[in-house]
């Protein structure tokens, strides 16, 4: 945990290193890749295999913005109607998730982008998180998520129970997500002119104003 | 006859009595009709003409001639003009006598010698007082209103100028006012139903004093309203005579309205039907007319509501200068908040996710991924430093009161953004009102615009002022018929009914006398002068004159010319006879008979018309008879020379 963050707008503490959530970070990968992966085989100590890691980084987006997930959601109950989905985008807004869960990712040439070497460094150094070398020129483009990441996944929320958000929000965003390609989820963020339209080497702007506009008019017409 | 010296206070008994009413209601008809108890007679009084003088110039187609006549020696006693042809001026004189009398000029003076003349003074007496009707006026003028009329009274030696001016009829008036009163007549009181009220004074008195043809009436020119009755029971001189005509004038007057009220009855009906109409017409036509448009309070309104918006606009401006500050305020709150719970939120998540990955030792290395041999671990405890890297462990980050401070920021900054919002909601709040204000006094705005600019509504306004109109005068039409009125003239009526009868119970006996007397008189001179076959004449209390000739019973109105001027004389002279005879009489004694023999009267019945005239004049020494006439034996016998105007041969009279 680095210290110096600049925190209090009183103290009007001046931040002496960029801030540093790797831990943070970790959970969030492990539990996007644990619960976004497939057996590789049959069997209790088989493997699984986390596909691809642009996919990854389009699954992280959904995380650490929860208004464009609310909008994604909301897409998804204009589809199916389902009434939990609506009142999951409900609950979002509910606990200010958009102002307070927000992890603010950068626009590069392939989208919203965070380098993950250290939180996936932790992740390799406990034996939880393999990278799946494959051939080519090809850099990392799967996980290997070992068994004992699973057992790990339960003792974290059993010891850490504030923890278990980052569970369930990736529950929820594998809701919408599946077993799509990367690329198909960015190609439904780029639909977002916010995102599409950031300049390159920018944060990507919140949409939550526009999202909670769309929240209403749904939820008048339910 | 001893009616005649009934009291009033007997009379007024006597009509409360019948008329069921008191004598306090009676009096009060009596005077609001102005009728007066006439019990006894004033004296009688005398009219003599004393003087007569003209001057002018005759304008004839042989040349001017002066015109210079004066005879001031005129006294009591038959007089006689005379010429030997027709046309010399005999009518002319005693027309010129009468327009002085009657104070009319010219009256009956042709206008050829109304032209001619520039001085017209005649004297008379009534009684012992002179009188003098003097006419100024440019020779050649006819217009009496450029004529200098005067009216004067000789006071011992002065004439004293009762009335002076134009000849037109306020000196007519004046004339006739000052004989009425010296003669102590009352005006006859009339009613006619078709013509309404009408009051005959001295003109009518007056004209019946000169008879100078078969006329219409047998006494004077008028015979509407029973005048020529009226005159016959004023010269004859019977109490109450006066009293009776003004009661029966104000009973016709009462009845007559009281009729009109009841016979306008329906057509008050129609008007209260039309009133009603109207009335809702307006009613409807009012609330057409949106809120009374008063176009002058409109235009006010219009300026003031303007000022008002500008007001209005201002604070709206204010307020949104205000609410986009405080957004702006708010946001950077909100932004500092959400930073601050963010912050927090993931400090905690990093500690939480910190302490499940530091139990959770490496088992390689996270670059080389070469396994770790748990003999590092155990020395690196014992330095405090990391089996990997070999940094010493610094315990910085589990600072908590760095979470407390945190936390305790986030909800200051909550707090802040909290009252800043409530101030923004406040601030939209007084925004949103000022608007809706202003908003209202634009609407009313382009009402007032469309009320003033809406030519239905003017049309509609003019619509109302004229039903409004249209109201008042019915109103006022109704209440001019209304029945309120109709109950005091029932009243008086009724009253009046009984004041005519009393009245004329009280001379009617004396009045059948008198003129059985008259009749008998008249008989007797028709006879004379010449009306064939008169079996008997009889003037009845209703004022008509029936007349048995031949067999036939006739009128006045039925004779011939001839007949009736003869009746005419005869009835003049026949009243002045009579009244002395009684001693009531209350005729000035004072006659012109112009041309009494102009149509067609034997030798003979001009003498006994003559003889009549004498008579007349013999038996009473303060009777004037003037006579104008051409000269005839019958009259130069019975005229005394010295009391004759004679203009003979071919030479005029004046």
């Amino acid at each position: 945990m680095t210290a110096g963050i600049s925190a209090t707008p009183s103290k009007a503490s001046v931040a002496i290193t960029p801030p540093g959530y790797h831990y943070r970070d970790a959970i969030r990968l492990l539990f996007i890749l644990g619960l976004g992966s497939e057996p590789s085989g049959e069997g209790a100590g088989t493997v699984h295999i986390f596909r691809g890691e642009k996919r990854a980084m389009a699954i992280d987006f959904l995380v650490r913005y929860p208004d464009y997930l609310a909008d994604e959601l909301l897409s998804l109950y204009e589809t199916e109607r389902d009434p939990d989905v609506l009142a999951a985008v409900q609950g979002i807004f509910d606990a200010s998730e958009p102002d307070v869960r927000l992890v603010r990712m950068v626009r590069w040439h392939r989208g919203a982008f965070q380098n993950i070497d250290t939180p996936l460094a932790i992740l390799q150094s406990r034996h939880l998180i393999r990278t799946l070398r494959l051939a080519g020129r090809q850099r990392r483009h799967d996980f290997v998520v070992e068994p004992a990441a699973f057992s790990f996944m339960e003792n974290v929320i059993d010891q850490q129970p504030s923890l278990a958000w980052y569970k369930e929000r990736t529950e929820l965003v594998m809701r919408l997500a599946g077993l799509r390609s990367g690329s198909s989820l960015k190609d439904d963020q780029y639909l977002h002119p916010e995102y599409k339209d950031a300049p390159l080497g920018t944060e990507i702007p919140s949409i939550q104003g526009r999202v909670l506009a769309r929240l209403e008019r749904l939820r008048g017409e339910a | 006859m001893s009616t005649a010296t009934t009291s009033v206070e007997d009379w007024i008994a006597t009509i409360a009595e019948k008329a069921k009413a008191s004598t306090d209601d009676v009096r009060a008809v009596l005077d609001r009709h102005g009728i007066e108890a006439q019990a006894t007679l004033p004296r009688r009084r005398r009219l003599c003409l004393a003087a007569l003088r003209l001057k002018g110039t005759k304008r004839l187609s042989e040349g001017e001639v002066p015109i210079d006549f004066d005879r001031g020696d005129l006294t009591p006693g038959l007089w006689a003009i005379l010429s030997d042809g027709n046309f010399r001026g005999k009518s002319s004189l005693l027309n010129i006598v009468q327009a002085a009398l009657r104070g009319e000029f010219p009256l009956h003076i042709k206008p050829d010698v109304w032209s001619w003349l520039t001085d017209i003074e005649v004297e008379f007496r009534i009684d012992q007082t002179h009188y003098r009707v003097v006419a100024r006026k440019p020779l050649g003028e006819k217009d009496p209103l450029l004529v200098r009329a005067t009216l004067s009274r000789l006071d011992g030696e002065t004439w004293f100028d009762i009335h002076s001016g134009p000849a037109d009829e306020a000196f007519a008036n004046a004339v006739a006012d000052n004989m009425m009163d010296e003669f102590g007549f009352a005006k006859f009181h009339a009613f006619n139903k078709v013509t309404g009220s009408h009051t005959h004074g001295w003109q009518a008195i007056a004209s019946s004093l000169f008879v100078n043809g078969p006329g219409k009436a047998v006494f004077g020119e008028v015979v509407q309203d029973g005048m020529p009755l009226r005159l016959l029971q004023m010269f004859m001189g019977l109490p109450w005579v006066s009293t009776y005509t003004a009661a029966s004038t104000a009973m016709k007057k009462a009845a007559g309205e009281r009729e009109r009220v009841q016979g306008a009855s329906p057509a008050r009906d129609r008007l209260a039907a039309r009133l009603a109409a109207v009335e809702a017409d307006l009613g409807k036509a009012r609330s057409e007319v949106r809120a009374q448009v008063d176009r002058v309070a409109l235009r006010r309104e219009l300026v003031s509501r303007d000022r008002s918006v500008v007001g209005f606009q201002t604070k709206v401006e204010e307020e949104r200068d205000r609410v986009a500050e405080l957004e702006r305020q708010a946001s950077t709150a909100r932004s500092s908040s959400a930073n601050l719970r963010r912050t927090l939120q993931q400090i905690t998540d990093e500690r939480a996710a910190g302490l499940v990955f530091r139990e959770l030792r490496p088992v390689c290395c996270p670059s080389c991924d070469n396994g770790i041999d748990t003999r590092r671990y155990a020395s690196a405890d014992a330095d405090g430093t990391c089996a990997l890297c070999g940094t010493t462990h610094v315990e910085a980050e589990e600072d908590p009161q760095l979470l407390d401070d945190l936390r305790a920021d986030a909800r200051e900054a909550d707090e802040v953004l909290a009252r800043l919002e409530a101030e923004l909601e406040a601030a939209k709040r007084r925004r949103r009102g000022f608007e809706g204000e202003r908003d209202a006094e634009r609407r009313r705005i382009d009402e007032i615009k469309d009320e003033l600019s809406s030519s239905e509504d003017a049309d509609a306004e003019v619509r109302v002022r004229s039903l409004e109109a249209q109201v008042a005068q019915l109103a006022e039409i109704i209440a001019e018929h209304a029945p309120a009125a109709a109950v005091p003239a029932t009243d008086d009526a009724e009253i009046l009914k009984h004041v005519a009868k009393v009245t004329k119970d009280l001379y009617d006996e004396m009045q059948r006398d008198l003129l059985k007397e008259v009749s008998g008189h008249l008989t007797r001179l028709s006879r004379d002068f010449g009306i064939k076959n008169v079996e008997g004449m009889d003037w009845t209390a209703n004022g008509v004159l029936n007349i048995q000739q031949g067999g036939t019973p006739l009128t006045f109105q039925s004779l011939a010319p001839g007949e009736k001027l003869r009746l005419r004389i005869a009835a003049a002279l026949a009243v002045i006879e009579v009244a002395r005879l009684r001693h009531y009489g209350r005729h000035p004694g004072f006659l012109v008979l112009d041309s009494p023999a102009a149509q067609e009267m034997t030798a003979d019945a001009f003498a006994a018309l003559m003889a009549s005239v004498r008579t007349a004049v013999s038996q009473a020494d303060d009777v004037q008879v003037v006579v104008g006439a051409v000269a005839r034996n019958e009259l130069l016998d019975v005229v005394e020379g010295k009391r004759t105007l004679h203009a003979k041969g071919d030479r005029f009279l004046f």
